[in-house]
């Protein structure tokens, strides 16, 4: 027999490397590998890297589906390979937006917030802002944002009665004990319907009744008004909020892509400086049209972005048809995932990249 | 073109040595930065890698520098390329790391990942040659936390 060539050993940082390649599933087993891979799996700069590259790798960004106690986690590739697993909390709204891989889970007329990490199936419950808070009427609106130069996440929780103006709280994950009050009013009423985008330290919500963007930042913890300009002559509720390469920006969610402002991407924040953007659709696609209009909603098709990609999906006899427009190449693709969940057996389609975080 | 060509001499540590169109080897950071620093006399030794392990790197150097070779094509040599024993995959890897070939490193680690996603925590330790230092109690804890991951 000829003697097996000795395999060489790799060093610890190469399989640092290697394993920041691997999906949420394998982390979670290779915990128990080592105390050291136990807390390299912890640890929120691996955490941070393993996300970034979970945006561009193969099955890193997967869509949810759900209703009552299932839940189904859908890999957004060919295969389309699907996890189900079963949900404790049963009546789910995973509203606002997935930041960093977690989703702000909640009901309009009640306390507390969860937040809700699907990749590694955990939720954490917030405390209570009011300890009597049933008693009072209100309504609660909250967002998740992530803040890049302290590295902290924050929610913000937004209260509104009929006596008095929206109250604003905020809470940073796991430093607070409490909600604490911020001081920067803003008479503003966030739609319960809207969408909120966080991006680079900022919360991005639309402001209906002034038809403007409303942009909390996450550090300095206050408000700021942007205006929509004069070119963009519709009204607010026509757009879509999104998040194109770290920039925001308006989808027009209504009628059809017309290949003239389609999309306004707000590229200096400061100056309240936006681009127009025109969307073609390739002329064999032109009977789909009405899947490529986000605002169908829930669960036959919606949109979201990842890496500089607009994707607008829908779901139609268990097949995901996934459209990706490329904003800065201007072109599209095409996938189709089969064995979907049907339609009947969801509440609505999200889409979120795997992330570690509250592991 | 091919008058300005300059070839450099590779030495690996069992002494054979490799000569190669220097715009070739300066996909090695390595390699390049010596060039650059003008530290290259006539030969370059590389005392971390084998002769069998260079032989399988120049292949993939030489593939990738084709002019005219299609995305496709490349794709198909990159497929066949990794399919080698597990000894030789860990050897490229610490070639290309030395080297410091980026896209050769990551195609090899994305081999490895593809690889062991699904092995179990003890064949992990097996691969990488690493010592569980989880007492049982420890490690059935963890386990336990995240029973979903071993279904």
């Amino acid at each position: 027999m000829i003697p097996m060539r000795k395999i060489p050993t790799l060093p610890q940082e190469l399989i640092v490397e290697i394993f920041l390649w691997l999906p949420v599933m394998s982390l979670m087993r290779f915990r128990c590998v080592s105390k050291f891979f136990d807390a390299l799996v912890l640890d929120l700069d691996f955490t941070h890297v393993h996300h970034l590259r979970s945006m561009t790798r193969d099955g890193g960004t997967r869509f949810l589906m759900g209703k009552a106690e299932d839940l189904y986690a859908v890999d957004l590739n060919k295969d389309g390979n699907i996890s189900r697993w079963n949900f404790d909390y049963h009546d789910q709204y995973f509203n606002g937006p997935c930041v960093n891989g977690s989703y702000c889970i909640w009901k309009y007329d009640k306390e507390p917030v969860r937040i809700f990490n699907p990749s590694i199936r955990k939720m954490i419950v917030l405390p209570y802002q009011r300890k009597n808070s049933h008693l009072i009427k209100s309504l609660y609106y909250y967002s998740l944002g992530y803040e890049p130069v302290e590295k902290k996440y924050k929610v913000l929780m937004q209260v509104h009665n009929s006596s008095r103006l929206a109250q604003n709280f905020i809470f940073t994950l796991s430093i607070d004990k409490l909600w604490r009050e911020i001081k920067d009013i803003i008479n503003f009423f966030p739609c319960y319907s809207m969408k909120v985008c966080s991006i680079k330290g900022f919360i991005y919500m639309m402001d209906y009744l002034k038809n403007s963007i409303v942009a909390f930042d996450l550090r300095a913890e206050n408000f700021r008004v942007i205006e929509l300009g004069d070119d963009i002559c519709k009204n607010i509720f026509d757009y879509d909020l999104i998040e194109v390469k770290g920039k925001i920006a308006l989808l027009d969610c209504w009628g059809s892509f017309t290949g003239r402002n389609d999309l306004w991407i707000l590229e200096n924040s400061e100056k309240e400086e936006w681009k127009s953007h025109g969307i073609h659709i390739p002329s064999q696609w032109k009977d789909v049209e009405g899947i490529l209009k986000p605002k169908y909603g829930p669960p036959q098709g919606f949109c979201d972005s990842r890496n500089g990609e607009i994707i607008f999906i829908a779901l139609k006899n268990n097949i995901l048809f996934c459209y990706f427009y490329d904003v800065g190449k201007i072109s599209w693709r095409y996938l189709e995932i089969h064995g979907a969940p049907i339609e009947d057996e969801i509440n609505g389609i999200n889409m979120y990249v795997e992330s570690l975080y509250l592991c | 073109m091919s008058s300005s060509t300059k070839f450099l001499t590779l030495k690996t540590c069992d002494d054979k040595k490799f000569v190669l169109d220097e715009a070739i080897a300066v996909r090695s950071q390595t390699i390049k930065n010596m060039v650059e620093d003008d530290c290259v006399s006539n030969v370059i030794p590389l005392p971390n890698v084998d002769s069998k392990t260079m032989t399988k790197v120049i292949e993939y150097w030489k593939k990738h520098s084709e002019e005219g070779i299609s995305k496709d094509m490349l794709m198909d040599f990159d497929k066949a390329f990794v399919k080698v024993h597990h000894s030789i995959l860990h050897a490229l890897i610490l070639a290309a790391n030395f080297l410091n070939d980026k896209e050769m490193l990551d195609m090899m680690c994305q081999e490895v990942v593809d690889r062991i996603k699904g092995k179990t925590p003890e064949e992990i330790r097996k691969e990488f040659d690493i010592k569980n230092d989880f007492t049982p109690e420890e490690e059935e804890e963890i386990r336990k936390e995240n029973a979903w991951a071993f279904e």
